[in-house]
């Protein structure tokens, strides 16, 4: 909203969807929708594998000649590496809608209008590359959420402890990510730049 | 720290009686009666010189006795003493500082990942608090190890062999039933049944009594003495219930300040020197 104030003062009302997809594509989609999982999925995995470590669960998979590493800790980084991408599309069109409502409400501008400025100056190769760096928050969350969830052994305040640490350890670890792989998909990809 | 003592506290008369698991290795196999039946024969579980410690705290020290197969050992002593690390290294769950754990003559201690695994098919363990897997329902707590374990089963052989497992314990109208929703007693027998479906050689029970009413807790012990006398299973139970354990137990193992204090029949102990022992075995302690 204080950007659409900012743009309608300079006339370049007309940018507004193109920038409301580049944001939300480019930055604001995979970064927020990382941080929600984070919160979201990552505190529920260190707790859950927690409460699974205080209760003796994974012994009593241990003792059934499964390994708990495998059934517990790679089935879950693996679903969230995967899993991050496609929720992040999820997220990057549901703020376009967003944007749209905001914007159809403010100006009364058409959807055609809407989508055919949204997308003029951006190719499909733009959102590639943003929309893969989340499998990487993916596995960052998964990693760190298991890596506390499976060693914390501390009955009920080891479940409240590492589901905190799964949460800010993960949402760290993805804001510092971001920023190095905006670097480097700029680097590998110039015209990825707007 | 007391001397570690390997020799446990019998009368002299009473050593040369000896029949199922033995407290030293100076207790010879042969002085066991003849076996009554073939698992009788072998020694499931052997403990020679096992020593265990957390940090600077001395659990076990020195600790060696034999069980042999289709039999019963009760492990008794007052809380922290180290019976259920010696339920853990059993299964191969911790490994001890020095000794060997041996079942069925392979040491699981150092076993590598496959051996590990191919010994733990051998043995049920039925944890304190039954340790079911809370997101699954009472069934598939029991189709995950046949699923995972026993890949020659066709799902209705599976369905069979976990209905059949749930009847033998009670439990056959709770199999879509979620842990949450049962009561203690019912996840102590959940857990057996899970402990149970593979039908192992060798069943290691932690605490099956406890936190049970007495009337429940005698329950929990009957199906023990089932799983005993029916499918002639080879028991280490670790308890704090001297009264279930001399309704189980062939032999009782009391463990104190890290040594073993007191080992034989509960007739034995009751003649026990050790005062300690005598109060652990006696029925009125629980």
């Amino acid at each position: 909203m204080h950007t659409r104030s900012t743009l309608v003062a300079f006339g370049a009302e007309a940018m507004i969807p193109a920038l409301q997809a580049s944001s939300f594509f480019n930055e604001i989609g995979p970064l927020v929708t990382g941080l929600l999982i984070a919160g979201r999925v990552g505190a529920g995995i260190g707790a859950e594998l927690a409460n699974m470590r205080a209760t003796e669960q994974i012994d009593a998979i241990e003792t059934l000649s499964i390994d708990s590493f495998k059934f517990l800790v790679v089935t879950r980084v693996v679903a969230c590496t995967l899993m991050l991408p496609l929720l992040t599309v999820f997220m990057d069109f549901s703020s376009l809608i967003g944007g749209y409502l905001s914007e159809y409400f403010a100006s009364g501008t058409s959807v055609q209008l809407f989508v055919a400025r949204a997308f003029q100056s951006m190719q499909l190769a733009n959102y590639i590359a943003p929309t893969l760096k989340t499998a990487v928050f993916g596995w960052i969350i998964g990693s760190v959420s298991c890596f506390y969830g499976f060693t914390i052994n501390e009955g009920s305040s080891g479940v409240r402890r590492a589901a905190t640490n799964s949460v800010v350890v993960s949402s760290l670890m993805i804001i510092v990510s971001d920023i190095t792989l905006v670097k480097g998909i700029f680097f590998l990809f110039p015209g990825t730049a707007l | 720290m007391n001397e570690p003592s390997r020799q446990p506290d019998l009368p002299a008369k009473s050593k040369d009686k000896i029949a199922g698991p033995i407290a030293t290795p100076n207790l010879s196999h042969a002085e066991t009666p003849p076996p009554a039946d073939e698992r009788k024969d072998t020694i499931a579980v052997e403990f020679k010189h096992v020593s265990m410690s957390f940090g600077a705290r001395k659990v076990l020290c020195d600790i060696s006795f034999q069980v042999p197969g289709g039999q019963t050992l009760c492990i008794l002593g007052r809380s922290g003493i180290g019976k259920s690390v010696t339920l853990k290294l059993l299964i191969g769950l911790l490994k001890p500082d020095s000794g060997e754990v041996l079942i069925e003559s392979e040491d699981i201690s150092r076993a590598g990942p496959e051996d590990l695994s191919r010994l733990r098919r051998k043995i049920g363990f039925l944890f304190q608090s039954g340790a079911l897997f809370d997101s699954f329902s009472v069934g598939d707590n029991l189709a995950l190890p046949l699923q995972r374990l026993d890949k020659s089963k066709t799902p209705e052989q599976m369905r069979r062999a976990i209905d059949e497992t749930l009847q033998e314990v009670g439990l056959q109208k709770d199999k879509d039933k979620m842990p949450s929703e049962l009561s203690g007693g019912m996840r102590k027998r959940a857990g057996l049944a899970r402990a149970l479906v593979l039908n192992p050689k060798l069943l290691l029970v932690d605490e099956p009594s406890s936190g049970l009413d007495r009337i429940t807790a005698s329950e929990i012990d009957s199906l023990l003495l089932k799983v005993k006398t029916e499918r002639h299973t080879t028991l280490v139970i670790v308890t704090h219930d001297a009264h279930g354990a001399r309704a189980i137990a062939d032999r009782i193992a009391v463990l104190d300040n890290g040594v073993l204090a007191g080992f034989g029949t509960a007739a034995e102990l009751d003649q026990s020197d050790n005062p300690i022992v005598r109060q652990l075995v006696s029925e009125n302690c629980k």
